[in-house]
C-alpha cells in the first residue's frame, strides 16, 4: 500500500503504576498540586490544549509533561534545583510566571524543596483527555486512497438521470428530503452560461435554446454544454476561479523599491488557455512546479515555463530589516499556496511546531521547504534564443548609436571649451564683475553682460555661478591657484555699473597666473598629442582622445584642466543639452539631428521586448528544522521530500544524508499529481463542485485534515474522483458529468417542509441562489449595454479607466486592491483563497446608484434599446429580455410605462430611459442567479 | 398609475421590516432588526457585543509619523546636559545610522498642571492638559525602520499582509453608525507604506480604512455623491428599484441575501447626505474652529471629533504626508515647528471631547512608530530609536495625570515597565472592551490575533 501511517501521535499519557511514597507525595498534594491546579493549569494542561489555550506547549498536569517541559527545555528536572524551568518562571528570573503576578517566596521556597527532594509526582495522567488523541489521524477519511463505490440504492427510480444524482437522492432520502422540481429551462440557460462563461446569454442564444429544449431537454443541455465548453470565454471564467487558488497578483504587499511584475499575465493567460485546451489535470499540476524541469513534454517555451507564475509570482518581503525571517516567510507563502492549494492541507501550521490536529510533524514543513529552499526568482523568456538574441542585439545597436550621439556632442562641447582655455584670464576677471554687479543690486542678466564684455554667453553665466562665495561648485575650493580671490573686498560709495566697475589689481594678478598654469598645461597637451600621436589615433572619438592624454599629465595641470575644463562642475564644461542648445553651429545641429533621428525612429520601428515567465529556477537545499520558526533558531537537519503521510520510505535522518538526499521539485510535483496521493484528486474534485454549486462536498475545500468539515456525501465525492482520474484528469469532463445531472438542474426555489429539516440545504435539495461574483456581474453589464470588448490575453487593464474589457484582466495589486474589485469582495492576493466572502454593504450600492461606470453603462444600455425600436412596450421587452433573458410580467411592464411616462427634471442629467436602465442593472435579479 | 407615484416610498418601513423580519425570524435576529430600525441586520458593521465591559467606545490615534523625540517632549533626561557631546556607556546602542556623542535637549521642560509632569516647551497647550495625560515612557519596538516600525504600530506585524488595529476593532465591535465608515484615516498625501497601514488584510473588505487625503466632502467615500440626478429624482429612481425588487423577492420568499441588499442600498442612500455632513467641518461654529486653531491638521483633528461624536469606531489622524516627524538633521528646528503646528490642535480636541463629554469614553493616543535617539545624528539631529520612546493616551479608561515605565539614565532604551507595542495594543483592545487572546479571524487554516502570541494589558494605567 501507498500510504503508509508512520506518524507518532502526540501521547501525554504515561502508563505505569502509581507508587505512593512517604512524605513526598503527602507534601506534594497539600503544597504543590494545589499552587499548579489554582495558577499553572489554566494555560498548561490538557484541558487548556482542548481548549485551545496550551501556551509554550507545556503541560504541567502530568509527571510527563512536566518532567518534558514545553518549547524552552523541562519545566523541573528532579534534584536539580538550579536547571529547573519552573522554578526560574516563579522566580520571574526568566518567564515571568504566573502572568498575573509573582507568588510569594513560601510557595516558592516549597517548589525548591519539592524538586530538590526528587519532585515526587503522582499523576501519571490527565484528568482530561487530549482532543486530538481521540481520532486515529491514519484513518481519517481523506488520507485514504479512494476507492470506486458501488451506486447506491434508492427508491424513487423515477428521479435523477445521473450516477451524481444516486448518490444525491440516497442521502436525501435518508434525511427525509425531497428534490425540488426542475428548473425551468428558461432558468436553467441562464445559469448554464454563467456558469460556464460568466455571461448572461442573449436573447437569441436564449430562444435557440428554448426551441432545441422543447424538441429534446436532455440533448439539449448535453449540446448546450458541449459548445460552451468549446467557447474560449469559457477559460477566463474557470481561469479565474484557478486564479484565487494560486493567490494571482501583479505585485507585492509592500510598496517599499516594489514594481508591477510586467509579465504577470503571462501566469494568467497560460491558466486561461490550459483550462480552455483541458489540460489533464495532474500535468496542470507538473507545469506549475516543475514545468522547467520536465523533458520531453513540449517544445512550446510558453506551454513548458509560464505556468511557474504559480510560484514565481509569489510573496517577496522588504529584506531591509530582517532578510533571514523574511525569506522564512517567503517560503511559507509557498508552502502554504503548494500544499492548500493541491493538497487541501494546512502545512504551514508545523512551522513552529507540529501539527495539532493533522499528522504533520514540523519536520515534515521543513522536508518540503527545503524542496524550494535556495530557488532563485528568475525572468525566463518565452520565445526561442535566437529571438531573445536578436531582440538584444537589436536594442544594442540602438543603444551604440545614441551614446554615440552623445558623446559627439560632448566632444564638440569640450572642444568648444578647448578654445576659450587661452580667455581663462578674462573670463576670471569679468566673473568678478558680473558677481560683483550683482551682489550690488545692478540688474543685468548674464547673456547681456556676456554679449557687452564680448564673451560666449554660456562660459559667462558658468565662470559666474562658480565665482559667488558659498556655492557648492566653489572654484577656490579645487584651485588653491586662486587663494585670496574671496579676500578681495571692495567697498562702493555708490552703486556700480557696467561702464565704471574696474577689476582690482589683485584680481588681474590672481587671474594672469592662473592663466599662465593654465598656458602651461595646454603646452603639455600638444606635447602628449606629438609625442603619442601612434597612441592618440586609436582614440574612439574626440572625448575619448582627451581622456587618454589627461591620463598621462602630471598630477597638477590634470587637476586644473579637469576643474576648469573637463570635469561636470568645471566653468568652461558644456552638458550634452548646453552643447546642442548654445555651442552648436548650424551644420554641427544639422548632423547631431541626423544622428538623432537615426536611433530615434529605431527605436520606434524596434521590436517590442520578447514576453517572459516570471518563474523560479534552481532550489533543493535541505533545511534545518527552524525551532519555533525562528530562523535564528536551527535544529535537526531534514531531508528534502514530500509530508511523510504521503511517502512510501523513511527520510534518511542521518545528518549528512538528510543533506544530500535527492529530492527536486518536480519529485515533488509527481508526489503531488499522483493518482495515489489520496488528496489530490479529491481536492480539485471539490473545487469544482464548490465553484459550480457555491459550496463543495467539503465545505473547508482547502482543508481536508482533521479540522476541516466531513464531505456531506464522501461517497459521491470518491466516485467522481476515481472517474475523474479515468478519464485523464479532465476538468471538462467534471463538468459534463455535473451539468448533466438534475441535482445541478433543480430549481432554487425554497419549501418550508425541506428546509425546516436542512436549511442549509448540506443535502442538495435545491440548487442554491447565489450572487453572481464581481466579474460575472461586471461583465454582464458589459454585456448588456453592448459595450464588451471580447479580446482575450494581454497586459492588465485599470478597471478604473478601461470600461470595456472583461473584469479577468483587470490588474490585480496585493497593497492596493482596485476599489470596485475590494468593495464586491474579491480575495485577498496575498495568500491563497479558498472560496469568496460575500458581504453585503452600503458601499456597493453606492457604487450601483452612483458610479460612473454604471452611469456609463446604463446610458449606452437606453440607447440600444430605444434605438432598436420605437415603442415603449416593445423596448421594455427588449430591455428584459437583454438583462434578464425573459419578457416582463404585466406588473412589471405597468412599472416601467409608469416611470418612463414622468417628465424629466430640468437638472437632472439622466433621461427617463437611462434612470430606468440603470435601475434594471441595479436590480437583485441580474446579481442574483437562480 | 399617476405622475408622482414614485415621489412617496413604494414601500414604506414598516413593509421593509415585515418582510425582512418574515425572513429572519426563522434566525431569532428579527428582534435585534427591529432595534436597528432598517439597518442591514446581515451586515458586518454592526455593532457587536464587546467581551468585556468596554472603558471606551471609540479611539482617536493620533499619529505623529516619522518618529517625534522622547527626549525633546515628555521623557527629559538631565543626564544628557552634563554628557552632552560624549559617548558613555549606555550610549552605545545601534540604530539605524551612524550616531555621535549624546546630544541634549535643545528644549525647556516644564513642570505642568497639578500633576507637575514635565513637557516640553514646544507643547505648551497640551502641557496645561497634562492632568487628563497618561504618558508612556517605556515603549518599545522591533525595528529602527520606517516601514516595519509603522506596520508594527498598526497591525502589529513587521511585514505587510495583516490587518491593521483599525480594522480588527472594526471586525471585532462593528460601528455604531451604519452610515459612516467604521475605520475613516486622515492624511493628507499618504505616509510612508501608504494603504496597507489601514489594510483589511484578510479581514472582509469592509473593515479596510476609509483613507480621505483631503477634507472634501464630497469625496470622502467612493461614489458619496450622485453628479447626475437630483436627490428628488434619486429617490424616486430608489424607490422604482425597490419595486423592482420587490416583485422579484415576491416570487422568492424568505431568502434573507435579497432582503438585505433592499436594506442596504436604502442605507446607501442616506449615507449620501450624513456622511458629507459628517466631514464638513466648516458647519463647526467659530469658538470651536478656533479652539483648534487652523491648518490641516488642525481640522483633521475637528473632523476627528465629529466622526467620533457620529459613531465611527476609529479615527487615525497622521500629522502628514511621507514621514513629519523624521528629524535627522536640526531637530530644535523642525520639532519646534511641528510642536507649533500640533499643539493648539492636539489640545483643543482632548479640550472639545471633554467639554462635550466625549473624552470620558474616547481613548486618544498620541505617539509615532518609533522614538529618536539622545545621541546626535550629524551634530544637530537624531536617528530613529525603537529600544524607547514616549506614547501618551487620554480619555476613555487610562488614568490622567501619570507617567509609566522608565527608560534609562540618557532616554535610550526603555528599562522599567516596559511596554511593547503588543502590549500597547492589547490595553487598546482591553479597554475597547475586547480581550486580545480571543479576538481572532480563521484564515489560512489557523486563527489569527492583532497581538499574534504576544501581549500583556499594562493593568497600572486603567482608571
Amino acid at each position: 500500500m501507498f500510504l503508509k501511517i508512520r506518524f507518532q501521535i502526540l501521547v501525554v499519557f504515561f502508563v505505569g503504576g502509581v507508587s505512593a511514597t512517604e512524605i513526598g507525595l503527602d507534601f506534594f498534594e497539600a503544597k504543590i498540586r494545589p499552587v499548579l491546579v489554582d495558577k499553572c493549569y489554566g494555560c498548561h494542561s490538557v484541558d487548556a490544549a482542548n481548549r485551545g489555550k496550551l501556551k509554550g506547549g507545556l503541560f504541567l498536569d502530568t509527571k510527563k509533561g512536566i518532567r518534558k517541559g514545553g518549547d524552552t527545555g523541562p519545566a523541573v528536572i528532579p534534584g536539580n534545583v538550579s536547571e529547573s524551568l519552573i522554578l526560574k518562571a516563579l522566580r520571574q528570573e526568566k518567564l515571568e510566571m504566573p502572568p498575573k503576578g509573582k507568588l510569594s517566596d513560601e510557595i516558592i521556597s516549597d517548589f525548591s524543596e519539592w524538586i530538590e527532594a526528587g519532585a515526587i509526582d503522582p499523576r501519571e495522567k490527565s484528568e482530561s483527555k487530549l482532543k486530538s488523541t481521540e481520532v486515529d489521524a491514519s484513518s481519517h477519511w481523506a488520507f485514504q486512497v479512494p476507492k470506486e463505490p458501488k451506486l447506491p440504492e434508492v427508491k424513487n427510480s423515477k428521479w435523477g438521470r445521473s450516477e451524481i444524482d444516486g448518490f444525491i437522492l440516497r442521502r436525501l432520502e435518508e434525511q427525509n428530503l425531497s428534490p425540488m422540481p426542475a428548473a425551468s429551462p428558461r432558468v436553467l440557460v441562464r445559469r448554464i452560461y454563467f456558469d460556464l462563461l460568466g455571461l448572461p446569454p442573449t436573447p437569441d442564444q436564449v430562444d435557440e435554446f428554448l426551441k432545441n429544449s422543447a424538441k429534446d431537454q436532455e440533448s439539449s443541455i448535453g449540446n448546450l454544454v458541449d459548445s460552451l465548453l468549446e467557447s474560449t470565454h469559457y477559460g477566463e471564467r474557470w481561469g479565474r476561479h484557478w486564479l484565487d487558488v494560486a493567490r494571482y497578483a501583479e505585485d507585492q504587499a509592500h510598496t517599499f523599491g516594489v514594481k508591477k511584475r510586467a509579465n504577470a499575465h503571462q501566469y494568467r493567460d497560460w491558466v486561461i488557455k490550459m483550462f480552455n485546451e483541458d489540460l489533464p489535470f495532474d500535468k496542470f499540476i507538473k507545469f506549475q512546479l516543475a514545468g522547467d524541469l520536465i523533458e520531453n513534454e513540449s517544445e512550446d517555451r510558453f506551454r513548458k515555463f509560464a505556468g511557474l507564475g504559480f510560484l514565481g509570482l509569489g510573496a517577496q518581503y522588504y529584506k531591509n530589516s530582517d532578510k533571514a525571517q523574511a525569506e522564512a516567510d517567503e517560503l511559507d507563502d509557498t508552502i502554504d499556496t503548494v500544499t492548500r492549494g493541491f493538497l487541501g492541507l494546512t502545512v504551514s501550521c508545523a512551522r513552529c511546531h507540529d501539527h495539532k490536529f493533522d499528522p504533520i510533524p514540523t519536520r515534515d514543513y521543513y522536508a518540503l521547504a527545503g524542496v524550494f529552499n535556495g530557488r532563485r526568482y528568475s525572468e525566463i523568456p518565452l520565445v526561442e534564443e535566437k529571438e531573445v538574441k536578436a531582440y538584444n542585439d537589436e536594442q544594442r545597436g540602438i543603444k551604440d548609436l545614441e551614446s554615440k550621439h552623445r558623446s559627439h556632442l560632448r566632444g564638440i562641447g569640450k572642444q568648444e571649451g578647448q578654445k576659450r582655455l587661452g580667455q581663462v584670464s578674462r573670463y576670471l576677471q569679468e566673473g568678478w564683475r558680473l558677481v560683483t554687479l550683482k551682489s550690488q543690486g545692478v540688474k543685468i542678466s548674464d547673456d547681456e553682460f556676456a554679449e557687452q564684455a564680448g564673451l560666449h554667453r554660456h562660459y559667462t553665466k558658468r565662470f559666474r555661478e562658480m565665482l559667488e562665495k558659498g556655492r557648492k561648485n566653489d572654484l577656490m575650493k579645487r584651485l588653491p591657484e586662486l587663494k585670496g580671490w574671496h579676500d578681495v573686498v571692495v567697498s562702493f560709495t555708490e552703486k556700480p555699473t557696467v561702464e565704471t566697475l574696474k577689476v582690482p589689481d589683485k584680481i588681474v594678478e590672481l587671474s594672469n597666473q592662473f592663466q599662465n598654469f593654465v598656458d602651461r598645461a595646454e603646452e603639455a597637451i600638444s606635447q602628449i598629442e606629438t609625442e603619442k600621436a601612434e597612441e592618440l589615433a586609436k582614440a574612439r572619438n574626440v572625448e575619448d582622445r582627451l581622456n587618454k592624454i589627461i591620463g598621462k599629465m602630471e598630477n597638477d595641470q590634470k587637476r586644473i584642466l579637469k576643474n576648469i575644463w573637463i570635469d561636470g562642475h568645471a566653468p568652461l564644461y558644456a552638458s550634452e543639452n548646453d552643447a546642442y542648445a548654445k555651442l552648436l553651429n548650424e551644420e554641427q545641429k544639422v548632423e547631431a539631428d541626423r544622428m538623432k533621428t537615426e536611433f530615434e525612429s529605431l527605436r520606434k520601428k524596434a521590436k517590442p521586448k520578447y514576453p517572459l515567465a516570471h518563474a523560479v529556477q534552481g532550489g533543493g537545499k535541505a533545511m534545518q528544522v527552524y525551532i519555533r520558526g525562528n530562523p535564528a533558531s536551527k535544529g535537526e537537519w531534514v531531508a528534502r521530500g514530500t509530508l511523510e503521510i504521503l511517502e512510501n520510505e523513511p527520510r534518511p535522518t542521518d545528518p549528512e544524508a538528510a543533506k544530500n538526499h535527492p529530492f527536486s521539485r518536480l519529485d515533488l510535483a509527481e508526489a503531488i499529481a499522483s493518482p495515489q496521493n489520496p488528496l489530490t484528486a479529491r481536492v480539485i474534485v471539490n473545487r469544482v463542485w464548490q465553484w459550480h454549486f457555491g459550496k463543495g462536498l467539503v465545505t473547508t475545500s482547502s482543508n481536508f485534515g482533521l479540522l476541516g468539515e466531513a464531505p456531506s456525501h464522501p461517497e459521491l465525492l470518491d466516485w467522481l474522483t476515481v472517474n475523474f482520474i479515468k478519464n485523464g484528469w479532465s476538468i471538462k469532463w467534471l463538468h459534463r458529468e455535473i451539468l448533466k445531472s438534475s441535482t445541478y438542474q433543480l430549481s432554487s426555489k425554497g419549501s418550508s417542509k425541506n428546509e425546516e429539516l436542512d436549511g442549509d440545504n448540506r443535502f442538495r435539495w435545491r440548487f442554491d441562489r447565489r450572487r453572481l461574483e464581481v466579474e460575472a456581474w461586471r461583465d454582464a453589464l458589459l454585456a448588456i449595454s453592448g459595450n464588451l470588448d471580447p479580446t482575450m490575453g494581454g497586459p492588465t487593464i485599470e478597471l478604473s479607466k478601461n470600461k470595456t474589457r472583461r473584469t479577468v484582466y483587470a490588474s490585480i495589486s496585493r497593497h492596493q486592491l482596485d476599489g470596485m474589485l475590494r468593495i464586491f469582495d474579491f480575495p485577498d492576493a496575498n495568500v491563497s483563497a479558498a472560496s469568496r466572502t460575500e458581504t453585503t454593504v452600503p458601499q456597493q450600492q453606492l457604487f450601483v446608484l452612483n458610479s460612473d461606470f454604471i452611469i456609463d453603462q446604463a446610458k449606452a444600455f437606453a440607447k440600444r434599446v430605444t434605438g432598436e425600436y420605437d415603442e415603449v412596450p416593445k423596448q421594455v421587452e427588449f430591455a428584459y429580455r437583454l438583462v434578464f433573458g425573459r419578457s416582463p410580467s404585466k406588473a412589471e411592464s405597468q412599472v416601467a410605462q409608469a416611470y418612463l411616462s414622468i417628465e424629466k427634471e430640468k437638472d437632472d442629467k439622466l433621461s427617463r430611459w437611462e434612470q430606468y436602465c440603470q435601475a434594471l442593472l441595479a436590480s437583485n435579479e441580474l446579481m442574483y442567479l437562480d | 398609475m399617476q405622475d408622482g407615484t414614485f415621489d412617496q416610498p413604494i414601500m414604506n418601513r414598516r413593509d421593509i421590516l415585515k418582510r425582512a423580519g418574515g425572513g429572519f425570524a426563522s434566525l431569532g435576529l428579527a428582534g435585534v432588526l427591529a432595534d436597528q430600525g432598517l439597518l442591514a441586520a446581515e451586515s458586518p458593521l454592526v455593532p457587536k457585543s464587546p467581551h468585556i465591559q468596554p472603558r471606551a467606545k471609540r479611539i482617536i490615534h493620533l499619529f505623529m509619523n516619522g518618529g517625534p523625540s522622547q527626549v525633546d517632549t515628555f521623557d527629559p533626561k538631565p543626564a544628557l546636559e552634563k554628557y552632552h557631546g560624549q559617548r558613555p556607556p549606555g550610549a552605545e546602542r545601534k540604530t539605524e545610522r551612524q550616531t555621535g556623542g549624546l546630544f541634549k535637549s535643545p528644549f525647556k521642560f516644564k513642570q505642568s498642571g497639578q500633576s507637575g509632569i514635565p513637557v516640553s516647551e514646544i507643547f505648551p497647550e497640551v502641557a496645561k492638559c497634562i492632568d487628563d495625560i497618561c504618558v508612556i515612557r517605556s515603549m518599545h519596538t522591533d525595528v529602527p525602520n520606517h516601514e516595519p516600525s509603522l506596520l508594527m504600530m498598526n497591525s502589529g506585524i513587521t511585514q505587510p499582509i495583516r490587518p491593521s488595529m483599525g480594522s480588527w476593532l472594526s471586525y471585532g465591535l462593528g460601528t455604531e453608525n451604519q452610515n459612516l465608515p467604521g475605520f475613516v484615516v486622515l492624511c493628507p498625501g499618504k505616509p510612508v507604506v501608504g494603504p496597507q497601514l489601514w489594510s483589511n488584510g484578510f479581514l472582509p473588505g469592509i473593515h479596510q480604512g476609509c483613507h480621505i487625503g483631503k477634507l472634501d466632502p464630497k469625496k470622502i467615500v467612493d461614489h458619496i455623491s450622485n453628479k447626475h440626478l437630483t436627490p428628488r429624482t434619486q429617490r424616486q429612481q430608489l424607490d422604482l428599484i425597490n419595486r423592482l425588487n420587490g416583485l422579484h423577492s415576491d416570487q422568492r420568499a424568505g431568502d434573507d441575501k435579497l432582503e438585505s441588499r433592499i436594506q442596504s442600498l436604502e442605507v446607501a442612500f442616506r449615507m449620501q447626505t450624513e456622511a458629507q455632513e459628517a466631514f464638513d467641518v466648516s458647519k463647526e461654529t467659530k469658538a470651536t474652529r478656533e479652539l483648534y486653531g487652523k491648518g490641516q491638521f488642525a481640522d483633521s483633528c475637528l473632523a476627528a471629533r465629529r466622526l467620533v461624536e457620529r459613531g465611527v469606531r476609529m479615527v487615525q489622524v497622521y500629522f502628514g504626508g511621507g514621514q513629519p516627524w523624521d528629524d535627522h538633521g536640526n531637530i530644535e528646528n523642525g520639532h519646534r515647528t511641528k510642536g507649533q503646528q500640533s499643539d493648539q490642535a492636539v489640545a483643543g480636541l482632548l479640550r472639545d471631547l471633554k467639554s462635550r463629554g466625549l473624552l470620558e469614553d474616547t481613548l486618544v493616543l498620541w505617539g509615532g512608530e518609533f522614538g529618536r535617539t539622545p545621541v546626535s545624528e550629524g551634530g544637530s539631529g537624531r536617528d530613529h530609536n525603537h529600544h524607547g520612546f514616549t506614547v501618551w493616551l487620554a480619555g476613555g479608561g487610562v488614568k490622567g495625570g501619570m507617567t509609566y515605565g522608565s527608560t534609562d539614565e540618557f532616554g535610550f532604551a526603555a528599562m522599567e515597565n516596559k511596554v511593547h507595542v503588543h502590549d500597547l495594543h492589547a490595553t487598546i483592545l482591553h479597554l475597547m472592551g475586547l480581550n486580545h487572546e480571543n479576538l481572532t479571524y480563521r484564515y489560512s487554516g489557523r486563527d489569527f490575533r492583532l497581538t499574534d502570541v504576544h501581549g500583556h494589558v499594562v493593568k497600572d494605567i486603567l482608571a
